[in-house]
C-alpha cells in the first residue's frame, strides 16, 4: 500500500474534531517525519483494539447495511457492494481492508447493560460485582493474553488507554490491569525514561535508576528476616523488579522512531475527545517506536450509563449542538439515537482511521507497519444499551499480513443458540491466532462453545 | 500479576482445631502482608494530610483518583484477606512504579502547601529530614530510624544539582512509595523472643495490625500514641482500642459530639459477612429479563441492611443465632415479587404502609409466620446459589455443611459431570432422590442434601413458595452432627432455628472469623485462641467479646521464624 502522507489540514479533517487536534501537532509530525521508509528487516504483528462503551446499536445505529436489515440470523457473506454506513464514514477509505462481523454473542450472567470485563475477556464478570459497573474481570482479557506473547520482548506486553477509569482489561480473575486516563502520566510513563534533556541528559532514566537501587538495597536487608513463603514474596518483588528494568535496559525502540519530547499539549481543559486524540496518538507512538506490539483504547466504558455526555465537540455543527450534544439518546428511539450513535462511532472510526494512516507510512521490510496489523471495534454491551449480549457488531481493520481476509464483507452468523451461531470468544481466537499468538480456546463462551478461529475471516 | 504462591495446608479437623494443650504457646509465623487496595488507598489519604487522623472523624480522603496497583483484592479463597496469597507480582510491580511516580510529584506539591513549607525555605537536606520525619512516618507505620533519614538525605542532596530541589524530593516520595515497608505490613516481631521461640509485636507493629484490621486505615493519632507510650501491652489496653476503633466506645464523640461510628458500620466487619456468606454473588446468576421484579442489587443492598441490623440489636447478645432466625428483612417495594409477598401486598400499599411516598427506600418488614429466617433465607443468598431456572440444593446445602458445621467435603472428581434425571413435572427432592440410591454418591451427598432440599421451599428467585410441579414440597429433613440440635426438622425455618442454637455451628463460626481476622487459618498451636473465643463468645453471644478475644490472643500478638 502507498504511504499515506497527511497534510496537519488533513489530519484534522480525517479526525473530525476541529480545534481539537492543533494541540496534537507535534506528535503528529514526529510520526510522517519518519514516514520516509526506513526500513526494518523485523515484521511485527500488531493488534489495537478499541473498545466503545454503551453498544453498538444493531437496530439504531448505521452499522447493518440497509440491503441486510431484515435478513434472518443465518451465516451468510456479502461482497462489498452494499451501502457504507455512516458511522463508517471516516474509514471508508479503508472499506476494502475491513470486515463487519455481526452475531458473535458473547458470555454474559445478565443481560441490560455492559459487562466490561466481560466481554473482552469472554467471561461473565467476577464474583459480586455488578455488571453496572463495568464488574471486575471474569478472566484475562484477549488484548493481555495476546500481550503475554506477542509482547514478550517489548517495553510493555499492551499499551492501554481510555478516558473512563473503572477497569476495563485484565490480567487474570479480579486482575484488574491499568489503563492510562491521564495523558501526561501516560506520556511519562511510556516515554519519560527514553527522552534526554537539552544536554543530554535523560533524567527520567537516572531517577528511575536511583529509586529502584533504593529498592533493591531495601528488599536485601529484609531478605534474612523472612522464611517459607514471606521470604518467597520478597524474591517474587525482587524478580518483578528485575524483570522490570530487564524489559527497560533489553526491549530495543525500531530505528524508525523519533522520541516525542513533551506529552502532546492539550487545553487547560480537555474534552475526552482530546484525551482520546492525544492518547491514540502516543499508542501510535508506541507502536511505530517497538515499544508495544498491543494497544488498547477504550472510551464510555465501564459505566451502564457512560452515555458520552462528555463528549463536547464532535457535535458542534451538527444538529446536535443545539440539543446539547450527543450523550443520553440511548433511551430515546432510533430517530435521535441512531444519528447520535453514528456520531459517536464516526469520531471514534477516525482516530482508527488516522493509526491506520499513520502507520501505513511507516515501512517495515517490504511493507508498512499497518499492513502487518489488524485492529478491532467494539462494545463493552451488545447490540443494544439494554441488549442480551447474544448480538455484537465488531469492526475489523486491517489483515495482519494477510492472516485476517478482510475484504470488505459483511458478515452474518446465527443468533445465539441457533445452529452455527458462534461467540466472541472464536473471533478472539482468529484474532489472537493472526497475530501470532495461536489458539482455539479462550473465554467459555456461554451458550455456545469455543471452537476457534472463525473459518470465513 | 501476583505469582503463584504455595497454598497453605489443609486445616485440622474442627475437634482438633479446639483442643488447648496446657501451655498456649500459639504464634503466627513471621509476616509480610501486602496492603490491599483500600489499605494503600487510605493510607495515602493520611499522608497526602500531613498529619495523623483521628478515627471517628470524618475520615481522610484524597482530592484526586489514584492509581491503586492492587485492586480489587484477591479472592482466591473465603476470604479476601488472607495474608498468604498476598505479594508483589510483576503487574503490581509495574503499576506501583506508574502511581508512585505521579504520587511523588503530588506529594512534592502537597507538602509546599503545607502550612508551614520547608521546601525552598530551608536547606534541602534538613527539609528532606523534616518531611520524612512526618510523612514517611505515616507512609511506614512506624518511625523512620536515622539510618534510615540519613539514606534518604543523602539521596536527594547528592542529585540536587542535577535534578533540582522539587525532583530530588519527589525522588525520595517515590522511594518511600515503592519500598516494602510501605507496600507490606511487616510483622516480624521485637528482639527478644520467649521460651517457644516467639516473639511480641512490636508496638508499632501491633497498632498498624490493629488498625488495618478494623478500619482499613493505618494507625489513627490515639493509637500512634499508645505505640509511642507502649501502653498497648495489656489485653485491658488492646481491648480498649478494639471498642474504641469498631465504634463501641468513642471518645472523640464523647468529647466533641462528633457522630460516633458505630459497630454496624464497620467496614471490615460488614465486609467478613458478605464474604463469608456470600451474598453478593447474587449478581452472577443470570435471570431472564421477565422477571422485573428481580433487581440484584436491591437484593444484595437488603441482605446487607439485615446484617447491619443484627449486628446493631444483638451486637452483643445471642447475636449468630439472630443473624440466623431473624424473621424480619428490609425490603425495597419495587422487589416485592423476590420474597413472593406481591400476592399479599401491592408496591403501592407497601409504600403507603411505610410512609414512602416516593416508594424509593428500602423498609423494615416483618415477614409471614414460618416462612423466612435470617441470612440464609434472604433471596440474594438463595439466587447466589440458584441456576437461572432451577435451585441449586446441592450447592445450598454444601454452603451449610461446610461453613456452618464445618465439615469437608470433596470436589467432584475431574470429568465427572453430574447430570440430574428429567423425570417429567417433579420435584427437585425425587430428582435428587438417586444420591441416595447409589452409593458412590450418597456419602457426600447425605452431608449436604437434606439441609439443601430444606431451603427448596425458596425458589431459584429466592421466593417462598410450598408448591413444586404441582406437588406439595417435602423440605423435612433431619439435622444430625450438630452437637446438640440433631434432631428432625420441618423446613427451613425450622432448621435455622437449630442451626442457630447449635453449639458446634457457633465453634464453626469461631473458627471462620479466626481466619478472617487473623488473616490465616488457624493451624497447629491455635486450638487455645480458639477455646478462648468460644468461650468469650458462648457466653451471651456478644460479637464484641468475640473480637476482643480474638486481638489479646497469642497468634495475633506473636510471631515466630517459620523454618
Amino acid at each position: 500500500m502507498t504511504p499515506l502522507r497527511l497534510s496537519r489540514r488533513s489530519f484534522v479533517e480525517r479526525l473530525g474534531l476541529g480545534i481539537g487536534a492543533k494541540f496534537l501537532a507535534p506528535i503528529a509530525s514526529t510520526i510522517l517525519a519518519e514516514a520516509q521508509g526506513l526500513a526494518q528487516v523485523e515484521q511485527r504483528r500488531r493488534i489495537g483494539f478499541f473498545l466503545v462503551g454503551n453498544a453498538i446499536s444493531v437496530r439504531c445505529s448505521s452499522f447493518v447495511p440497509p440491503e441486510f436489515k431484515s435478513a434472518p440470523g443465518a451465516s451468510m457473506t456479502s461482497s462489498a457492494l452494499y451501502t457504507w454506513g455512516a458511522m463508517l464514514k471516516n474509514l471508508e477509505p479503508f472499506r476494502n481492508r475491513m470486515l463487519l462481523i455481526d452475531g458473535l454473542s458473547n458470555t454474559i450472567p445478565k443481560s441490560q447493560h455492559s459487562c466490561g470485563y466481560g466481554t473482552l475477556s469472554g467471561m461473565p464478570c467476577a464474583n459480586g460485582s455488578s455488571a453496572e459497573y463495568g464488574g471486575p474481570p471474569g478472566g484475562i482479557t484477549i488484548d493481555q493474553q495476546i500481550g503475554g506473547v506477542i509482547g514478550d520482548k517489548t517495553r510493555f506486553r499492551a499499551l492501554l488507554a481510555g478516558t473512563t477509569s473503572p477497569g476495563i482489561f485484565a490480567t487474570g480473575l479480579e486482575r484488574r490491569e491499568q489503563h492510562f486516563t491521564d495523558v501526561k502520566l501516560m506520556f511519562d510513563a511510556v516515554f519519560g525514561t527514553l527522552v534526554t534533556d537539552g544536554n543530554g541528559v535523560n533524567k527520567g532514566a537516572i531517577e528511575q535508576t536511583l529509586v529502584l537501587d533504593k529498592l533493591r538495597g531495601d528488599l536485601k536487608k529484609l531478605q534474612n528476616a523472612f522464611a517459607g513463603t514471606e521470604r518467597r514474596k520478597l524474591d517474587f518483588y525482587n524478580q518483578a523488579l528485575e524483570e522490570f528494568e530487564k524489559r527497560q535496559k533489553s526491549a530495543g525502540i525500531l530505528a524508525s522512531c523519533k522520541l516525542p519530547t513533551d506529552a502532546p499539549a492539550l487545553p487547560a481543559k480537555p474534552a475526552p475527545e482530546d484525551r482520546l486524540t492525544a492518547m491514540n496518538e502516543l499508542l501510535i507512538l508506541g507502536l511505530a517506536c517497538g515499544l508495544t506490539n498491543v494497544t488498547a483504547l477504550a472510551a464510555g466504558t465501564g459505566m451502564s450509563h457512560q452515555n458520552f455526555h462528555t463528549y463536547t465537540k464532535i457535535h458542534v455543527g451538527t444538529p446536535f449542538e443545539s440539543k446539547g450534544g450527543v450523550g443520553g439518546y440511548s433511551h430515546e428511539g432510533c430517530d435521535l439515537q441512531g444519528p447520535a450513535m453514528d456520531l459517536i462511532h464516526n469520531f471514534h472510526g477516525g482516530l482508527m482511521a488516522r493509526m491506520a494512516t499513520a502507520l501505513s507510512a511507516i515501512k517495515e521490510g517490504d511493507r508498512s507497519i499497518f499492513d502487518n496489523m489488524v485492529m478491532s471495534y467494539l462494545s463493552d454491551s451488545g447490540d443494544e444499551h439494554h441488549g442480551e449480549h447474544k448480538r455484537f457488531p465488531v469492526v475489523l481493520l486491517g489483515t495482519a499480513g494477510g492472516k485476517i481476509k478482510a475484504d470488505g464483507r459483511y458478515l452474518r452468523y446465527p443468533d445465539k443458540g441457533k445452529p452455527g451461531a458462534r461467540s466472541l470468544c472464536d473471533l478472539y481466537c482468529s484474532l489472537s491466532t493472526a497475530v501470532g499468538a495461536p489458539t482455539d480456546k479462550f473465554g467459555t463462551g456461554g451458550v455456545e462453545k469455543v471452537i476457534g478461529p472463525l473459518a470465513d475471516i | 500479576m501476583t505469582p503463584e504462591l504455595p497454598r497453605p495446608g489443609p486445616a485440622p479437623g474442627l475437634k482438633d482445631a479446639f483442643t488447648c494443650g496446657k501451655t498456649d504457646t500459639g504464634s503466627t509465623p513471621r509476616r509480610l502482608w501486602r496492603l490491599t487496595g483500600s489499605q494503600y488507598r487510605n493510607t495515602l489519604a493520611v499522608a497526602f494530610m500531613g498529619q495523623r487522623h483521628k478515627w471517628g472523624q470524618r475520615p481522610p480522603a484524597l482530592n484526586f483518583d489514584p492509581i491503586v496497583p492492587f485492586d480489587p483484592p484477591n479472592s482466591a479463597d473465603r476470604f479476601s484477606n488472607l495474608a498468604w496469597s498476598y505479594a508483589m507480582g510483576d503487574g503490581e510491580m509495574r503499576l506501583a512504579i506508574q502511581a508512585s511516580k505521579d504520587l511523588a510529584t503530588r506529594l512534592v506539591a502537597a507538602a509546599k502547601a503545607d502550612n508551614r513549607p520547608c521546601l525552598g525555605k530551608k536547606p534541602l537536606g534538613d527539609c528532606v529530614k523534616e518531611l520524612v520525619t512526618a510523612r514517611g512516618a505515616i507512609l511506614f507505620r512506624r518511625p523512620l530510624t536515622a539510618d534510615e533519614v540519613t539514606e534518604f538525605v543523602q539521596m536527594a542532596t547528592a542529585n540536587q544539582v542535577m535534578l533540582g530541589d522539587d525532583r530530588a524530593v519527589a525522588m525520595v516520595f517515590q522511594s518511600l512509595l515503592m519500598s516494602p515497608h510501605f507496600l507490606f505490613r511487616l510483622e516480624q516481631g521485637s528482639s527478644a523472643a520467649d521460651p517457644s521461640g516467639a516473639t511480641r509485636l512490636t508496638p508499632f507493629e501491633l497498632a498498624s495490625a490493629l488498625s488495618f484490621a478494623l478500619t482499613d486505615f493505618p494507625p489513627d493519632d490515639d493509637l500512634w500514641k499508645a505505640a509511642e507510650a507502649n501502653t498497648l501491652g495489656t489485653p485491658e489496653q488492646i481491648r480498649a482500642q478494639v471498642e474504641r476503633l469498631i465504634g463501641v466506645t468513642d471518645p472523640i464523640a464523647a468529647k466533641d459530639n462528633t457522630p460516633a461510628f458505630s459497630l454496624f458500620e464497620n467496614r471490615p466487619i460488614n465486609r467478613f459477612f458478605s464474604e463469608y456468606v456470600p451474598y453478593k454473588n447474587v449478581h452472577q446468576v443470570f435471570k431472564d429479563p421477565k422477571y422485573k421484579f428481580h433487581v440484584p442489587e436491591k437484593l444484595e443492598d437488603e441482605t446487607a441492611a439485615l446484617v447491619k441490623d443484627v449486628l446493631s440489636t444483638n451486637g452483643r447478645n445471642d447475636f449468630l443465632k439472630t443473624l440466623l432466625t431473624s424473621a424480619d428483612g428490609f425490603i425495597h417495594g419495587d422487589v416485592l415479587g423476590s420474597y413472593n409477598l406481591d400476592k399479599i401486598l401491592t408496591q403501592d400499599q407497601f409504600c403507603k404502609n411505610t410512609g414512602d411516598h416516593n416508594c424509593a427506600n428500602r423498609h423494615r418488614l416483618t415477614f409471614p409466620m414460618g416462612q423466612r429466617a435470617g441470612l440464609l433465607t434472604q433471596p440474594a443468598f438463595l439466587v447466589a446459589f440458584s441456576k437461572p431456572e432451577e435451585t441449586e440444593p446441592v450447592q445450598r446445602g454444601r454452603f451449610i455443611a461446610e461453613s456452618l458445621l464445618c465439615r469437608t467435603v470433596p470436589d467432584l472428581p475431574i470429568g465427572e459431570v453430574p447430570v440430574l434425571p428429567d423425570l417429567g413435572p417433579s420435584t427437585m427432592r425425587d430428582r435428587l432422590s438417586h444420591h441416595s440410591i447409589e452409593p458412590r454418591c450418597s456419602g457426600c451427598h447425605q452431608m449436604m442434601d437434606s439441609m439443601g432440599l430444606a431451603l427448596e421451599i425458596y425458589d431459584h428467585l429466592g421466593r417462598y413458595r410450598e408448591v413444586e410441579s404441582a406437588k406439595t414440597i417435602d423440605s423435612a429433613g433431619v439435622l444430625s452432627g450438630s452437637e446438640n440440635q440433631d434432631g428432625a426438622f420441618k423446613n427451613a425455618v425450622d432448621l435455622m432455628a437449630r442451626l442457630g442454637s447449635s453449639s458446634l455451628v457457633s465453634q464453626c463460626f469461631v473458627r471462620h472469623s479466626f481466619a478472617y481476622w487473623l488473616g490465616r487459618q488457624d493451624g497447629v498451636g491455635d486450638g487455645c485462641a480458639l477455646v478462648a473465643a468460644q468461650a468469650a463468645f458462648s457466653k451471651t453471644g456478644d460479637y464484641v467479646e468475640l473480637l476482643a478475644s480474638f486481638f489479646t490472643s497469642r497468634p495475633f500478638l506473636y510471631r515466630r521464624i517459620e523454618k
